[in-house]
């Protein structure tokens, strides 16, 4: 499944040649899993609408429906409609999430929800595509990109060599120690000496 | 005749005296003054006093000498946990017209009222407190009488048969006047005993491995009338014939407690896979439908809710303990062919799948208790990582509650055995498989040879992997991608559990996979304590036989002290140090 990250003003500005654009990338290698950003200025590149006086095949989801908006629950969303939404989606079919003038935060949680609701289904949509603020596209594509797989992220050689010295030194203690006094019980330790020498610094533990 | 029992004070069961309990009643003493042999662990009234007192009762002592007309057992049920045990031993010793007496226990159903005994027993007295049995037929396991003939079956794969056929020659060495030898499927190429075993259920096709299937097999074709089904990892002791003549006839489902010792001169020994107990899981309260969907049977050991299943904790059993929750694990039953194909195993469970548990279980409830024979031990030939816990393992001590028990021997750098049945060759390609399937084609890795040898390189090697990966988070895709991980990678089985904590931990919370697969994985970090350089993987399937060397004589000396003095707390066997040497040396796999 491809997922794309359009944002509002190359939606709102030119539809026919950003959907043109979405299906051609849709089209082009439909198994392989990518995320995709698309601006203004790519969908300008766009020559024309091929699609032009076809049947869209873009099927457009009202992000607004999956987000209850009364004054009590303001942006909270509906993790009910949502889950709804995703038993619908089917295969072969291109969804389009309408996410315009939605903070971070409720978008983010509504792609977990999604994420879950994915989860179970056998067959997945050729594309997903989410529309947003342009104002947002660096903090909601990297949460997009991996929200249905789980996507590469290489770690640094100091993370990797640290993590395996950490891997080590637990596994030496537990040779060493066995169970009873081993990782878990260092680790509460050093976590419980460390919260005390902090409320000690706070003046919050007054020790007698 | 009156017996008088006592528990052994150290097994912690609720004391049976004058201050606790009922004084055995006048009506009873004057059944034993009529001839009738009265057994009680009640305090006799002042002045009275038993023809015989047996002490320091405990679960590995039989009963098969009680025997005549009639027999009367008052309030057993009540005042023993060892009643199932009691009580099948007498059923089997009783002749057929005998009576039995049970009386002074306020249950509804007695333990002689279960399936097992329903066609040899007829219930011809049954009021408040009093149960009166006439044995009309011959038991089941009585039916099939006599030591002499067995029938090994073991269940095999087509791997390597180096393991198989250590396995195959000991038994082969064994005195056992009448034998065969029956495998279920076809060994690897390298089986060295095509001509001295039969081979049975070629037809059971796999994967999934049916063991259920294939056991039960092994039990319909055999020809004797006593079994002995183990696994191709199961080493038996040379005096296994000695060992079951000594326990005597008439056995339940009956197996030997198992040793692993992790180094090479038997100084690390860590108990394997023999028997268990579970306190909870009887009581499990989740059920689902067995693969066949029968709806008039949902069962606890459904496919669906094994993961909560495996949550009720699992222990090791002691064998001078005996709890309605102590099952035999699938490494070695001994028991009478009638008995097996009366409770076969259930054939809608696959390996790994708690079939063990569901068939003692299921056995005890028909009235086939499990229990150990304490004359010998066997040693494992392998040790899965999962089961053999650097840290230790928690084994129910005599007195009850387990305990977290750990040699210790274990700290010490002694030369050790590998740690998974692998070879280097094996593990590198299935890293690369791995690789290859899951590691986003922009970004391919190479596993270097070192990976295989070297602890901290393997870790590297999947560190770079698992930060590569590109996997779809849908549930068919995430459980292979867990699977493959499983087999290829890890080459260890995980728990039920922890594949359900890493599929949540990934999907709801968004964790990465070297955060759940490698950091959170106590599988791996068990494998490193095990091996904290290297020596994971082997060269050969052969580096698991044992020397002889005078230092593994040494060892196993100590080793024999250590369990000794841990008699009541890891491995019980009848006898003193002596015993102990013996029966290590007895079992050891030794390169020939």
């Amino acid at each position: 499944m491809k997922t794309i990250y359009v944002t509002s003003s190359a939606w709102l500005g030119d539809r026919p040649r950003c959907e043109s654009l979405v299906e051609r990338i849709i089209r082009t290698n439909p198994d392989e899993a990518e995320s995709l950003i698309l601006d203004a200025a790519t969908v300008r590149r766009e020559a024309t609408s091929e699609s032009e006086g076809l049947e869209s095949r873009l099927i457009e989801v009202d992000f607004r429906t999956w987000v209850n908006e009364t004054l009590t629950e303001g942006g909270v969303i509906n993790i009910e409609v949502i889950r709804r939404a995703t038993t619908k989606i089917a295969k072969n079919k291109v969804f389009t999430i309408n996410a315009i003038g939605f903070d971070v935060n409720t978008i983010n949680r509504a792609l977990t929800q999604l994420r879950i609701g994915f989860y179970t289904l056998t067959d997945w949509p050729h594309g997903l595509v989410l529309i947003g603020d342009d104002t947002q596209l660096h903090q909601v594509s990297p949460v997009l990109a991996n929200t249905f797989y789980i996507q590469p992220s290489i770690i640094s050689k100091a993370v990797m060599a640290s993590t395996v010295r950490q891997i080590r030194l637990d596994a030496f203690l537990l040779r060493v120690f066995g169970r009873r006094i081993s990782v878990d019980y260092l680790s509460k330790w050093i976590t419980s000496r460390q919260q005390k020498k902090q409320q000690k610094e706070m003046g919050w533990y007054f020790e007698e | 005749m009156l017996i008088r029992l006592v528990h052994h004070t150290g097994l912690g069961y609720s004391p049976v005296n004058k201050k606790t309990a009922p004084l055995l009643p006048e009506s009873v003493l004057e059944l034993a003054r009529r001839g009738a042999m009265v057994i009680t662990f009640r305090a006799l009234l002042p002045g009275c006093h038993p023809d015989k007192q047996i002490k320091k009762l405990t679960a590995v002592e039989r009963f098969l000498w009680a025997k005549g007309e009639q027999l009367v057992f008052f309030g057993l049920e009540t005042d023993s946990p060892l009643a199932p045990l009691i009580l099948w031993d007498a059923a089997h010793a009783a002749a057929v017209g005998s009576t039995l007496f049970l009386m002074g226990d306020r249950q509804n159903r007695s333990f002689l009222e279960r399936p097992y005994f329903s066609e040899a027993f007829d219930l011809v007295e049954n009021e408040a407190g009093r149960k009166v049995f006439i044995k009309r037929a011959l038991l089941p396991a009585e039916r099939d009488a006599g030591l002499d003939a067995w029938t090994f079956g073991i269940p095999v794969g087509p791997e390597d048969a180096t393991l198989l056929n250590a396995t195959v020659k000991r038994i082969l060495e064994l005195d056992v006047p009448q034998k065969e030898i029956l495998l279920c499927g076809r060994p690897g190429v390298n089986f060295k005993y095509f001509d001295q075993v039969r081979i049975v259920g070629e037809d059971i096709t796999a994967p999934p491995v049916k063991i259920c299937t294939k056991k039960n097999r092994l039990a319909q074709e055999a020809s004797h009338p006593n079994l002995c089904i183990i696994h191709d990892r199961v080493f038996l002791p040379s005096n296994f014939y000695e060992a079951v003549k000594r326990f005597g006839d008439s056995y339940p489902l009956t197996t030997m407690q198992s040793l692993f010792f992790d180094d090479k001169y038997n100084l690390i020994p860590r108990r394997y896979s023999d028997f268990g107990v579970s306190y909870r899981a009887k009581a499990s309260v989740a059920k689902g439908l067995m693969r066949d969907n029968d709806v008039s049977a949902p069962s606890t050991f459904a496919p669906t809710v094994q993961p909560q299943f495996e949550m009720s904790g699992f222990f090791y059993g002691n064998a001078l303990r005996y709890d309605m929750g102590n099952y035999i694990t699938g490494s070695m039953y001994i028991c009478k062919r009638s008995v097996w194909n009366a409770y076969p195993q259930n054939e809608n469970l696959h390996w790994v799948e708690f079939e063990d548990v569901e068939q003692s279980y299921r056995s005890v409830e028909g009235g086939v208790p499990g229990r150990v024979n304490p004359f010998a031990l066997t040693q494992s030939l392998i040790s899965r990582p999962v089961l053999g816990s650097v840290a230790g393992v928690f084994i129910e001590p005599m007195k009850g509650p387990p305990r977290l028990t750990r040699a210790w021997s274990e700290f010490l750098p002694l030369p050790r055995k590998p740690v998974i049945k692998a070879t280097y060759d094996t593990a590198l390609t299935g890293m690369q498989r791995f690789a290859e399937k899951y590691v986003a084609s922009a970004d391919p890795v190479t596993i270097s040879a070192a990976a295989a040898f070297r602890s901290p390189k393997r870790i590297e090697a999947i560190i770079n992997m698992l930060c590569r990966l590109r996997v779809p988070l849908q549930e068919r895709g995430l459980r292979q991608f867990i699977s493959d991980y499983e087999k290829w990678v890890i080459c260890d089985q995980f728990p039920l559990t922890f594949i359900e904590h890493a599929c949540h931990r990934m999907l709801v919370d968004r964790a990465s996979a070297v955060q759940v697969l490698v950091r959170e994985n106590g599988i791996l970090r068990n494998q490193v304590a095990n091996r904290p350089k290297g020596n994971i993987f082997c060269g050969a399937l052969s580096e698991y036989l044992q020397k002889r060397s005078p230092l593994l004589t040494a060892g196993t000396c100590f080793s024999a002290l250590y369990l000794l003095a841990k008699r009541k707390r890891m491995v019980y066997l009848k006898g003193g140090w002596l015993t102990y040497f013996r029966a290590l040396m007895n079992s050891t796999p030794f390169e020939t």
